[in-house]
């Protein structure tokens, strides 16, 4: 009963979590509308830092996950976090990549992004493709939509 | 129908008002491209701070 108890208290927990990302990402890292008249140097740039925005919600959704323990049934039972710590470490490696080459160059975004996200999914244990397979495709279309 | 999603109903329009704030803030006024690195500067080093909070926190293990 209990562990009843506390498996609905850790869905709700996912569940809030898993909205508020998404809440998260539409307010800051998704489809921002590109303010208008820029130069061409300055939308390279301004999608340099839309693209950065959407990893950033990506880690932090890893992240999140990651704090999230959730225990099975067994007795005594076995806790371990939603998002392993190897595949929380892939994402915050990749993202920092990333974010320092988008940094460095700007203009190379759409290849940046493209190859940190191949570099991801390459990384990721099959159940952290699973877990994380909604919020990569978040930022890819993000990537799509610049 | 699930209380948390019924919160989430009444949360989103609010969330979809902020960003629409958000994104009409400042009208017809185009950033400079210094603007605009400043943001992806800072932007990057609030992540990269977030990633090694975490790393730090998490130290790998050595085995």
């Amino acid at each position: 009963m209990t562990l009843r108890l506390r498996e609905r208290h850790v869905m709700r927990i996912v569940l809030a979590v898993v909205t508020a990302t998404i809440l998260a990402g539409i307010t800051s890292g998704c489809a921002r509308n590109r303010p208008p008249e820029l130069a061409p140097p300055a939308v390279t740039t301004w999608q340099a830092n839309e693209v950065t925005l959407a990893f950033g919600t990506l880690q932090r959704t890893a992240i999140s996950l990651n704090g999230i323990v959730r225990c099975d049934q067994a007795v005594p039972p076995v806790c371990e976090p939603l998002l392993s710590d190897g595949n929380t470490r892939a994402v915050i490696d990749v993202v920092e990549d990333a974010v320092l080459t988008l940094r460095a160059v700007p203009d190379g975004w759409l290849v940046t992004a493209n190859a940190a996200l191949s570099r991801l999914v390459q990384r990721l244990s099959a159940d952290g493709q699973a877990k994380l397979s909604a919020y990569i495709g978040m930022v890819r279309a993000v990537v799509e939509g610049l | 129908m699930n209380p948390l999603l019924q919160i989430v109903q009444q949360l989103l329009p609010i969330f979809m008002s902020a960003y629409t704030r958000f994104t009409t803030k400042h009208p017809g006024v185009a950033p400079t491209l210094e603007d605009l690195r400043a943001e992806l500067i800072a932007n990057g080093d609030v992540i990269l701070a977030e990633g090694a909070a975490w790393k730090a926190a998490n130290p790998e293990s050595g085995t």
